[in-house]
């Protein structure tokens, strides 16, 4: 068996079914008198900025026999694993900016009324939920991507993570594959003088946190935990490299030039951290909202667009520009997706372990819109849920009931989710 | 004058009897607030869910100051009462709510009995600070990495020593996203976001995750092991233990660093070293291998080597009349003569065959010159007789080139390669030997049917035909040599703790105790005990070091039993002032003036203030305050119509645009007024300019240049009799001058280039993010989020297609739920619409004509001319928020109601001086907000 991807091969989807079950001998489909172990689940969200052009982006039917407007279509052949819930609302709070909270409050904890962080409602995500529940015995807890490669320094923090430690604490992103390869695979990992490192300058952060005032200390507890952290990441990758050996695949050189082969690369990476079981746990932001810089959409248009700025342009012509930078971002999901599926795992694939999700925090970029929003989900959960089609929820309902419902098919036991109500007793 | 009045206030502010303020709240404030505001803010009506009512009550309304400087602030921005109400708020009854807030906001706090200097901030280290800290640190001339907050201008013009910058600059920019020279080209850390309308220095929006700490350690690591670092560091040196002489020089440090053009420099030893050859171009005399191993016997022998450009060179021009690039081998030099402009480079997307700099014709699209070759000081017919050259792939750039070496007979030889497009995915080798008895006079470059703008030349490997260097001689310099090096002194080093203690007091900007020391040194001595090197250990050692929490952190502690508000130490003051004004570690003199517990006297540190304002380091206020306050960091990005705005674009592939042209002249005139000790007023209105010619075409003002240039070479340019040579030498686009203006248009940010281009989109202007910008960056009052989403639509709907974008934006002005911040943001957005979406002066907008006219503060203007008049005429309001801006970037924190008191201080006194930056700057740092610090007395460890 050759256990190699070039990056070529990955990047341009040839649809090469890739034959490195290394999770087979952790799970197998029949394991020869033992009880087979079951395929961890995995959950992926992939955020998109700006809303999503309500006129293709909305089936008119429901259920499993739903159509396909146009900013769908490329999942066309994966249509038997998505569930596309429809019309959940979330809560704009006033005093911030209307782009600020899209995506840093899109899967937060807090209800919208509870601004723990300043005027805003950020606090533990639902990512980081689930990666202290099933993420605790991989090398990394969680994988947090973006490839929001802009240089100019615009936005606040609130614009580059969908994923957070807690009130006012973002994680990182990383946005260099080359970095995200190495953080996998270990390159720059732990030697012993890393180790003996982390010892030191967690000694003396104890003994600096003594001489600090409260407030203060609480912002040294993100150098302490990120620490152990470190610590405890260079542990796991270590049984982690024993077990994977040599990357299946060539380290990326870097950012590459053409965004498709950016995001799709980002997207490899994903995958193979999930087949690899090196997370269980990854969000990818697609690109910050507004951050009004045009760049180029390669393969789409000769120039580089503006996709904030569209959306608040009139016209025939923006709204069908929308359209095709809606249906490019779904065609890079999909095609993770269908990464996903062709992984054989188990009794089915890994994408039946998985549930892989996509959205954006408003509807209608232009009105900036936080009703009616379209979440996008692909895969199984392991067995946890059904793909159901197109499911519509009119009336009030917040999208933190869908959250709820996340928590409990990956396991995590709550009373209540942000501003929840109550279940999506359709997911089943 | 200015620190006795200082001293003078700090006494008051200290003054902490019992409080009496009640009485005059209610005496003085709330009949106001009962007649002007209980209509809509009474406790039953509760408008915007305020309450106003219930502060009837002083002490309630002391430990509520923050709402009640929001109210402050929409009283005086005009938004409350609101504006549309029928009965208005008369004049005299404003400023004296005004005038009593002020006073009312000023007043100590009463928990902690005196006013409230803030709470202490640990700030971590921003990306620039960090870079610049480390490299202080260890004195390195260069960045650690390449980062985006780094402008990509050199340094080279900013001088202080005169106190005044020439009216004539030479300004050198790299184009932008190329590379430079730094320690480690291949890391970085992430960038550290803005704090919503602040810096991206602000301590409480900063986080450390685990991602950002495991960068940390690994950047540490990697720059404590990084292999020239011994060489470039005394301090890194002397901290390993190591001396640098005995030490074999890295690959990297082969050729000397930092030397002009017009010096010679050293072959090297080692032709393409990266081994990335990818071919050979067809009809090369010698194959890579073959090609080396005749480079190398002909280096033996002294008689050949290879030019590498050395990293010194970045950015070097060689003039085709007159330049030489002279190179040393084996006692003699080669000497290329080219006949164009060649320079010498980094280019971002090629990869070298070795070191970081390359050759490439000077002038962008001229890709045809020819380089004449020489030897000097040889054999009479000396030449050379076997060439190499590395011909290297770029990003995006396809096509043949040709290299045509001519013999010392006329004849030529022509070698032709096409280039696959690629950073480095097709470097070329093109190797040429000349016939018998001949010689390579001329090697000539063509790349008319190449895509890019310039042929890249990497390593070129000659080989002379002279006589190889005597044996004898070669045997007898060996011993003389190595006499030469026993003759050295041994470099003898203080102890190994003593050496990390002292660099850790530097690292922590802290004094540092044996306990302190403990844990690193602990580090150490288990490296040592493991078998590793001194050297070895002591890098693992300082690697814990650049990753420490103290380090990474700027400490302000907690003080027991110090009491509610405490003086900080010196130390503590000596990383303010540092990372202030300079953005980096204390220097040694304050360091030492911290450890004599000087630094805290007004005196000393006025004086020190002053010193500071004087070295070079202060461009770091420039680079990163200015430009992030006037958001210049966004200017890059900025990417205007290519159709409909061609002047901003020069070439026809578009990449010779106005963005750096519009930066520099943004930068310059904060630099003027920082090194020339200017009032903060020509920052909305100076009589001065600095342009270069593509901007002087761009404002209209090319003959003001041009004037310029006439009379000052008038007086420099004279010929050896004294007689004045008259003639105008052509202005490129690296020529500034300082101009005067007669007409106030131009001059100050608001009518500045680069931020009309910053706040429009790329196909028309927007006088909304103009007057956020207005609102935000001059007054410091940005406007209120909006809270209706997009109604603009909506209103056009109802309408036939408006004309201009004036007309569109005075429809949904008329809306109720936008009049009050419209009231704010449109004058200054429709005052600027004078200028079209790159900053140049229109008359219409569309088919219509521009209407610029409107009203600020009870001041109608027509035009930006006006509307400058009538921010000049009340300065106030722009100086107060330009001080809050400098003070929130000094402190690292946000402005609060508690700095009321500060800030009216600081417009008293300077007020009289003409609001000079120094002035402002001094007393920032002579201020209770800089020099104090709350403390929780009753905290327990």
């Amino acid at each position: 068996m050759k256990n190699q991807i070039s990056r070529r091969a990955a990047l341009k989807g040839l649809g090469v079914t890739l034959t490195l079950p290394f999770l087979e001998s952790l799970y197998p489909a029949r394991a020869a008198g033992a009880k087979a172990l079951r395929p961890p689940q995995r959950i992926g969200f992939v955020y998109t900025p700006n809303g999503y052009n309500q006129e293709t982006f909305i089936p008119k039917r429901r259920g499993l026999d739903w159509d396909m407007p146009a900013a769908l279509t490329p999942l066309e052949s994966l249509k038997e694993d998505i569930t596309l819930i429809t019309g959940l609302d979330r809560k704009f709070v006033g005093g911030t900016g209307v782009h600020a909270q899209c995506g840093s409050c899109w899967l937060t904890s807090s209800p919208p009324d509870e601004t723990l962080d300043g005027g805003f409602p950020t606090n533990v995500t639902l990512d980081q939920m689930i990666a202290r529940k099933i993420g605790r015995s991989t090398a990394l807890p969680s994988l947090e991507l973006s490839c929001n490669d802009f240089t100019d320094n615009k936005e606040t923090k609130y614009f580059e993570s969908v994923s957070w430690y807690g009130p006012g604490y973002a994680a990182n992103t990383e946005k260099n594959p080359r970095n995200v390869f190495r953080r996998m695979f270990g390159a720059g990992a732990g030697d012993s003088t890393v180790r003996s490192v982390l010892d030191v300058v967690l000694q003396d952060a104890h003994s600096l946190r003594g001489r600090l005032a409260y407030q203060d200390r609480q912002k040294l507890d993100e150098y302490l935990e990120s620490v152990r952290a470190a610590e405890r990441r260079i542990q796991l990758s270590e049984t982690a490299a024993k077990r994977v050996g040599k990357a299946p695949m060539e380290e990326p050189a870097g950012i590459p030039e053409r965004r498709d082969d950016y995001l799709r690369l980002m997207g490899d990476l994903i995958v193979l951290a999930f087949q690899l079981d090196l997370t269980r746990v990854a969000t990818l932001v697609v690109d910050p909202e507004r951050w009004d810089s045009p760049r180029m959409f390669h393969g789409l248009f000769d120039t580089p667009r503006n996709h904030h700025v569209l959306t608040h342009t009139k016209g025939e012509e923006a709204a069908a520009q929308i359209t095709e930078i809606d249906r490019y971002h779904v065609a890079q999901y999909a095609y993770i997706v269908e990464r996903l599926k062709q992984i054989p795992e188990g009794e089915g694939s890994l994408l039946d372990h998985t549930l892989f999700v996509m959205g954006s925090g408003i509807s209608d970029g232009d009105k900036h819109y936080y009703n009616n929003l379209q979440v996008l989900m692909a895969g199984r959960a392991g067995g946890n849920l059904v793909p159901a089609g197109h499911l519509h929820y009119s009336g009030e309902r917040p999208l933190a009931d869908l959250w709820f419902t996340l928590l409990d098919k990956f396991g995590v036991s709550a009373e209540r989710f942000a501003d929840s109500t109550a279940r999506l007793s359709e997911l089943v | 004058m200015s620190s006795i009045h200082t001293g003078l206030w700090v006494c008051l502010l200290m003054w902490s009897i019992p409080l009496q303020a009640g009485s005059a709240f209610q005496e003085q404030l709330f009949p106001l607030v009962a007649e002007h505001c209980l209509d809509c803010h009474d406790g039953e009506t509760q408008k915007g869910a305020l309450d106003l009512e219930r502060f009837e009550d002083e002490h309630d309304s002391l430990s509520n100051r923050r709402l009640w400087k929001q109210v402050y602030d929409l009283v005086e921005a005009g938004m409350m009462p609101p504006p549309k109400r029928r009965s208005k708020m008369p004049v005299a009854d404003r400023e004296q709510f005004l005038a009593a807030l002020d006073v009312f906001l000023a007043l100590p706090d009463p928990e902690l009995g005196a006013v409230d200097p803030g709470k202490p901030v640990l700030r971590r280290l921003n990306r620039l600070e960090y870079n610049n800290s480390v490299r202080d640190l260890l004195g390195l001339d260069l960045d650690l990495f390449m980062f985006s907050e780094r402008l990509p201008i050199s340094k080279d013009y900013f001088r202080l020593e005169k106190g005044q910058l020439p009216d004539r600059l030479e300004m050198n920019v790299r184009e932008y996203g190329q590379r430079y020279p730094v320690l480690l080209p291949q890391s970085g850390l992430p960038v550290d976001n803005r704090a919503a309308h602040g810096f991206n220095n602000r301590g409480d929006v900063m986080n450390v995750s685990p991602l950002q700490l495991e960068k940390y350690v690994a950047l540490a690591g990697e720059i404590v092991n990084e292999p020239t670092l011994p060489f470039r560091s005394e301090v890194f040196a002397d901290l390993i233990g190591v001396d640098p002489a005995t030490l074999p020089k890295p690959k990297a440090m082969q050729t000397s660093v930092g030397i002009k053009a017009s010096e010679a420099v050293g072959a090297v030893a080692v032709f393409a070293g990266n081994d990335n050859i990818m071919k050979v171009a067809a009809g090369s005399s010698a194959m890579l291998s073959e090609f080396r191993e005749t480079l190398a016997d002909a280096i033996r022998k002294g008689v050949g080597g290879v030019f590498d450009v050395p990293a010194g060179f970045n950015n070097q021009t060689i003039p085709g009349k007159g330049g030489l690039i002279r190179v040393n081998f084996g006692g003699k030099q080669f000497v290329m003569n080219p006949n164009e402009d060649l320079w010498l480079a980094a280019f971002g997307t090629a990869i070298e065959s070795s070191g970081g700099h390359l050759i490439a014709n000077k002038n962008k699209g001229e890709k045809a010159y020819g380089i004449e070759l020489s030897v000097r000081q040889g054999d009479r017919d000396e030449g050379i007789i076997a060439l190499g050259v590395c011909v290297l792939s770029r990003r995006g750039e396809t096509g043949e080139v040709t290299l045509t070496a001519t013999y010392s007979n006329d004849s030529e030889q022509k070698l032709h390669s096409s280039l696959v497009a690629g950073e480095g995915a097709d470097n070329t080798l093109f190797t040429f030997r000349a016939p018998e008895g001949e010689t390579i006079k001329l090697l000539t470059v063509n790349g008319a049917d190449f895509s890019g703008d310039y042929v890249l030349l990497d390593d070129i490997g000659f080989v002379s035909n002279g006589l190889p260097r005597s044996p004898v001689i070669a045997a007898e310099k060996t011993p003389v040599h190595v006499a030469v090096e026993r003759a050295m002194p041994v470099k003898e080093f203080a102890p190994p703790r003593e050496r990390l203690s002292r660099f850790l007091e530097r690292a922590f900007r802290m004094p540092v105790s044996e306990t302190d020391v403990d844990p690193y040194w602990s580090l150490f001595e288990s490296m040592r005990q493991e078998g590793r090197s001194e050297a070895l250990s002591m890098k693992a050692t300082l690697q814990a070091v650049l990753a420490s929490p103290r380090f990474l952190f700027v400490e302000e502690a907690n003080v027991a039993g110090a009491g509610s508000v405490r003086a900080l130490n010196d130390y503590e003051l000596a990383s303010r002032l540092s990372y202030f004004l300079w953005s980096t570690v204390p220097d040694e003199p304050l360091l030492a003036l911290a450890r004599e517990g000087k630094l805290r006297n007004p005196a000393t540190l006025a004086q020190q203030t002053r010193r500071m304002l004087r070295d070079p380091r202060v461009r770091e206020l420039s680079e990163s305050f200015a430009v992030q306050w006037l958001r210049l960091d966004q200017l890059y990005t900025a990417k205007p119509d290519p159709v409909l705005f061609k002047a901003f674009y020069r070439d026809i592939q578009g990449k010779d645009t106005l963005h750096a042209s519009l930066l520099v002249e943004a930068l310059l005139l904060f630099e003027t007024v920082l090194i020339e000790d200017r009032s903060v007023l020509d920052f909305i209105a100076a009589d001065y300019t600095w342009l270069n010619s593509r901007l002087a075409e761009l404002y209209d003002l090319s003959e003001s240049v041009s004037a310029m240039l006439a009379t000052e070479d008038a007086v420099i340019l004279q010929d050896s009799d004294g007689n004045a040579i008259r003639e105008i030498p052509k202005v490129g686009k690296k020529d500034w001058f300082r101009v005067s203006l007669s007409d106030p248009l131009r001059g100050g940010y608001l009518t500045m280039g680069a931020p009309l281009t910053v706040t429009s989109l790329p196909f028309r202007t927007s006088p909304v993010k103009r007057g956020a910008w207005f609102l935000e960056t001059i007054l410091n009052r940005p406007p209120p989020e909006p809270k209706v989403a997009f109604v603009l639509k909506e209103a056009e709907e109802e309408h036939a297609g408006p004309a201009t974008v004036r007309e569109m934006f005075e429809r949904h002005r008329n809306d109720p739920a936008c009049y009050t911040c419209h009231t704010r943001l449109d004058p200054p957005g429709f005052a600027l619409e004078a200028f079209s979406p790159i900053g140049a002066w229109r008359e219409r907008d569309g088919e219509a004509p521009v209407d610029a006219h409107g009203e600020w503060q009870g001041v109608s203007f027509d035009g930006p001319r006006g509307f400058k008049q009538a921010l000049r005429e009340n300065p106030r309001p722009f100086v107060r928020g330009f001080v809050e801006h400098l003070m929130a970037y000094a402190l690292g924190r946000s402005i609060e109601y508690f700095d009321q008191a500060t800030l009216n201080q600081i417009m008293e006194s300077q007020g009289s001086e003409g609001y000079r930056l120094s002035g402002l700057i001094s007393e920032i740092v002579q201020s209770r907000a800089f020099r104090f610090v709350r403390n929780d007395q009753n905290y327990e460890r």
